[in-house]
């Protein structure tokens, strides 16, 4: 697996899976040529932080995060997801460059769930995974959030939005 | 209806008359009443004094009082605007009138100036963003060298701070806004406008005739 550009762009080689190059080449080629777009500082911050949300004031339980960072490159994180959506029966409408927009066979309450996700780059070595809902019922779309695809990501996630271990 | 008012003023000092906060703000009356209640359950759970202390304010948002929060003590000393520590009822829906979905573009972009601006001297300064981020990354149980820390102030400034001074003023961050809108997500809560149906209790206790509503 040592193929010198599939290396290309891994740091953290030993905690990111290695994949099969399944992908489209097209895509591939183009996402080794170009990082994902840069999420800054400001971003990062207001995004990942518990701290600044202020909708839990009007939620009794704590809300699941629906971004995560990862330490994976760019281009394992849109095969991994790409993975993941063939695992839940979930169509890949479209993928280009660092997005993808997913939909699932079954209709459910509002129709079909779709789903869509975003790959930013903070640092060379840090990546944030956004998950929206692009269509159908909030409901379904946060039990395949937090049931479906937490787990499955689970290899590729370094951290998920509003979970807090220590002090700050 | 004059009795009830000064016998809720009395237990909440700086409560305000609905109808004159919501002539201030983005809410109608029945919204502000039903703030109210939202209010009310907040300050009173550790001491029942009508006001918001850091504790009771770090209860409500992270469900534990114990729980210190760089980002929450931001929030918490700008709703205080009066500096004593407390949030009153006043301060608390003017505050979160800026967080209204049609709250005014120009608020939202000045509150989230201050709250990153620490220190309060009107720059948003590297070093104050490197403190917020290492606050994140211990928040988050990340862990990064320090070296790319630097890389993400680097890439920052290169975009935000225009004249290259090392730090962001409001005008530049005005610019910076306006380039990443995503920034301002957290300037929105969209819960605020659907206030009246999560906190329907304020509909038996309304203090106000529905005409005035």
């Amino acid at each position: 697996m040592r193929v010198p550009w599939f290396s290309k762009g891994f740091t953290r080689s030993i905690s990111c899976p290695i994949l099969d190059d399944q992908v489209e080449d097209g895509q591939e080629i183009a996402r080794t040529k170009s990082p994902p777009p840069f999420y800054n500082a400001f971003e990062f911050i207001s995004s990942m932080s518990s701290g600044f949300d202020l909708s839990n004031l009007f939620e009794n339980k704590r809300k699941s995060g629906s971004l995560f960072t990862s330490k994976c490159s760019g281009s394992t994180i849109m095969a991994t997801l790409e993975t993941v959506a063939k695992t839940f029966n979930f169509r890949v409408v479209w993928s280009k460059g660092y997005k993808l927009k997913m939909e699932g066979e079954s209709e459910g309450r509002k129709g079909k769930l779709a789903v869509t996700a975003e790959v930013y780059e903070v640092a060379p070595e840090v990546a944030v995974v956004e998950f929206s809902k692009a269509a159908g019922d909030t409901l379904e779309y946060k039990k395949f959030c937090e049931e479906d695809a937490r787990p499955a990501l689970k290899d590729i996630v370094w951290s998920w939005q509003g979970e807090n271990n220590c002090q700050s | 209806m004059g009795c009830s008012q000064s016998l809720v003023k009395k237990q909440f000092p700086g409560h305000e008359d609905p109808v004159a906060l919501a002539s201030q703000t983005a809410f109608s009356v029945s919204e502000v009443e039903a703030l109210f209640e939202l209010f009310k359950s907040i300050s009173s759970s550790l001491i029942d004094d009508g006001l918001i202390s850091k504790e009771e304010f770090q209860l409500a948002l992270f469900k534990n009082r114990k729980k210190e929060n760089l980002f929450a003590n931001r929030i918490f000393d700008l709703f205080d605007v009066k500096r004593k520590g407390l949030i009153d009822f006043g301060d608390f829906v003017r505050s979160l009138n800026v967080f209204h979905p049609n709250g005014s573009l120009e608020d939202k972009i000045s509150f989230s100036f201050t709250l990153y601006d620490m220190d309060g001297t009107g720059f948003i300064e590297r070093q104050e963003v490197k403190q917020m981020l290492i606050a994140l990354l211990c928040e988050s149980d990340m862990k990064l060298a320090d070296g790319t820390i630097e890389i993400i102030l680097d890439k920052t400034f290169l975009e935000a701070d225009i004249n290259g001074d090392g730090k962001i003023d409001r005008s530049e961050w005005l610019n910076f806004v306006a380039k990443n809108p995503s920034l301002l997500k957290i300037m929105t809560l969209p819960y605020l406008r659907d206030i009246t149906t999560t906190f329907p209790s304020f509909v038996f206790h309304s203090e106000v005739d529905d005409i005035a509503t």
